[in-house]
């Protein structure tokens, strides 16, 4: 069985619970579809200015140009599936917000995004692992290694030295 | 090049730039000295060379002022500190034109974040000199920023002028001797989304501007500073190294880095001002005085390691683990 170890570098990002940011005078809320129970939550408890956009896409114009006219005193709450909520980030960080006026929730679903280092495609819905890649056909080993930028997890040939002795399935989180 | 080694400079320029600060030029005695980007800065050994009766040696870091694109030369400011520590008297008083130096490779631990949008830079006095490293290339890569330059003409103020002539508008000089403050919360609010702000000062320079940050919903890591403060003298005390059984006296205006290096122990170091990380030693016994910026809470509790550019013995002996 695989373990851990072999998977390398470990950057899974940890999400911490959410507070508001009582300092800021600014507060926008941008979740994928659904504002979750707990972003609604904190929206509710927010007395300062404050803007909420639902968006199923990140490069959605709206959105975009919500992140641009973004005052520098404000803060960034992200609620949806762990990818959009980094390619948001990603945009946000390009507008020129600071990584510590953005905060994110804890992912919707567990899914992964899955980058495969062969065909340089990405695989949406991975839950396990080894996983098929749906670019090139390969059976990727799921690593804990995310890329920020891509907003996905690094996949390789899973056990390269033997392909016909595939790792055992493993569930990853 | 390791960062303990040194290198030999002459000075080749020494000029008066403000009633309390002198500008030295240096140049290698050979070979070429090392590229450096902006904010970078380099230790200063002084005092070695002087009468054997007074054998204390100064370790200073002074940031490089010059043009990052020109590293024919280093140029440094020093401003003569009225505390009875610190090589700042024998730099004013001792140094002279063709005066031999030691210096260390330069080190950067206060760089531009180029990714920011605008930049804001807060210097007071002799805090300018980083900022100077900084001008060439903001205005090389057009970037957008403004100089805010607080001083006492009595004693600082040096550049002021030549950066009013050059920065025009991009340059605010505030001379308190003349009753000019600068509004800080002003100058930091409706800044836009972006923006990093610098501060090279005094202390209480930079608590004012990361108060004013706070209060106003900045984001901390937009914020950035130099602190040049370095070491301050306190109670003597007796350092023993336990692996070599060595016992050492500190003297109250010298450093426990001073003392270990002046003993020829090498401890590597970047910044002498307990903010970069670098000199920790892990503490064997004895009560710690932390005063760095570096260790957190907890590892300052633990009083198992500490910093001795800055920090000291809460007691009469301490024994590092070295
Ligand atoms: S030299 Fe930087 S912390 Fe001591």
């Amino acid at each position: 069985m695989q373990t851990e170890q072999s998977n390398g570098v470990v950057s899974k990002p940890v999400y911490q619970p959410v507070e508001l940011n009582p300092k800021s005078s600014f507060h926008l809320f941008i979740a994928e579809q659904n504002v979750t129970p707990a972003m609604q939550s904190l929206y509710d408890h927010c007395l300062k200015d404050k803007k909420v956009t639902v968006s199923s896409d990140a490069s959605d114009p709206e959105l975009l140009k919500s992140l641009a006219c973004f005052p520098l005193v404000g803060t960034l709450y992200l609620a949806g599936t762990e990818p959009f909520i980094w390619r948001v980030a990603s945009y946000a960080r390009q507008a020129g917000l600071r990584p510590d006026q953005m905060l994110m929730m804890t992912p919707v679903t567990r899914e992964r995004h899955l980058f495969c280092c062969h065909c340089y495609q990405i695989t949406e819905g991975v839950t396990y692992s080894p996983f098929i890649c749906a670019g090139c056909g390969l059976s990727l080993e799921v690593t804990d290694h995310f890329a920020r930028l891509h907003s996905a997890y690094f996949g390789y040939q899973a056990n390269a030295e033997d392909r016909a002795n595939l790792p055992e399935r493993r569930e990853v989180s | 090049m390791r960062i303990t080694d040194q290198i030999s400079v002459s000075v080749t320029a020494i000029k008066q730039v403000a009633p309390m600060i002198k500008e030295f030029t240096l140049e290698p005695v050979d070979g070429l000295l090392t590229p450096f980007s902006p904010g970078a800065h380099i230790v200063v050994e002084m005092g070695s060379s002087g009468s054997s009766a007074d054998k204390q040696s100064y370790r200073n870091a002074y940031s490089l002022m010059s043009n990052p694109m020109y590293s024919r030369q280093y140029r440094i400011a020093v401003r003569l500190q009225d505390d009875s520590r610190g090589g700042s008297v024998y730099m004013h008083q001792q140094v002279e034109v063709g005066t031999q130096l030691k210096i260390s490779p330069p080190a950067n631990l206060f760089a531009p974040e180029w990714m920011a949008k605008k930049h804001v830079l807060f210097a007071g006095g002799v805090g300018i000199t980083p900022f100077l490293s900084y001008l060439p290339e903001l205005q090389q890569r057009k970037a957008e920023f403004e100089l805010h330059y607080m001083f006492r003409s009595r004693q600082t103020g040096a550049y002021s002028a030549e950066l009013r002539d050059t920065l025009g508008t991009g340059c605010s000089c505030y001379d308190a001797d003349l009753g000019n403050r600068c509004d800080i919360a002003a100058v930091m609010s409706g800044q836009p989304l972006g923006t990093h702000f610098y501060i090279c000062g005094p202390e209480s320079l930079i608590d004012a501007v990361r108060t004013t940050a706070d209060a106003m919903g900045i984001p901390a890591s937009a914020i950035h500073w130099e602190a040049f403060a370095g070491a301050k003298p306190g109670q003597p005390f007796v350092v023993e190294l336990s692996q070599s059984g060595l016992e050492l006296a500190v003297a109250a205006n010298s450093s426990l880095l001073e003392t270990l290096e002046s003993a020829d122990i090498k401890i590597p170091n970047l910044c002498r001002a307990g903010v970069c990380g670098q000199c920790v030693c892990d503490v064997a016994e004895g009560e710690i005085e932390h005063r760095d910026s570096y260790l957190s809470d907890s590892e300052k509790q633990s009083g198992q390691v500490m910093m001795p550019c800055v920090s000291r013995a809460a007691g009469e002996r301490l024994v590092l683990d070295i």
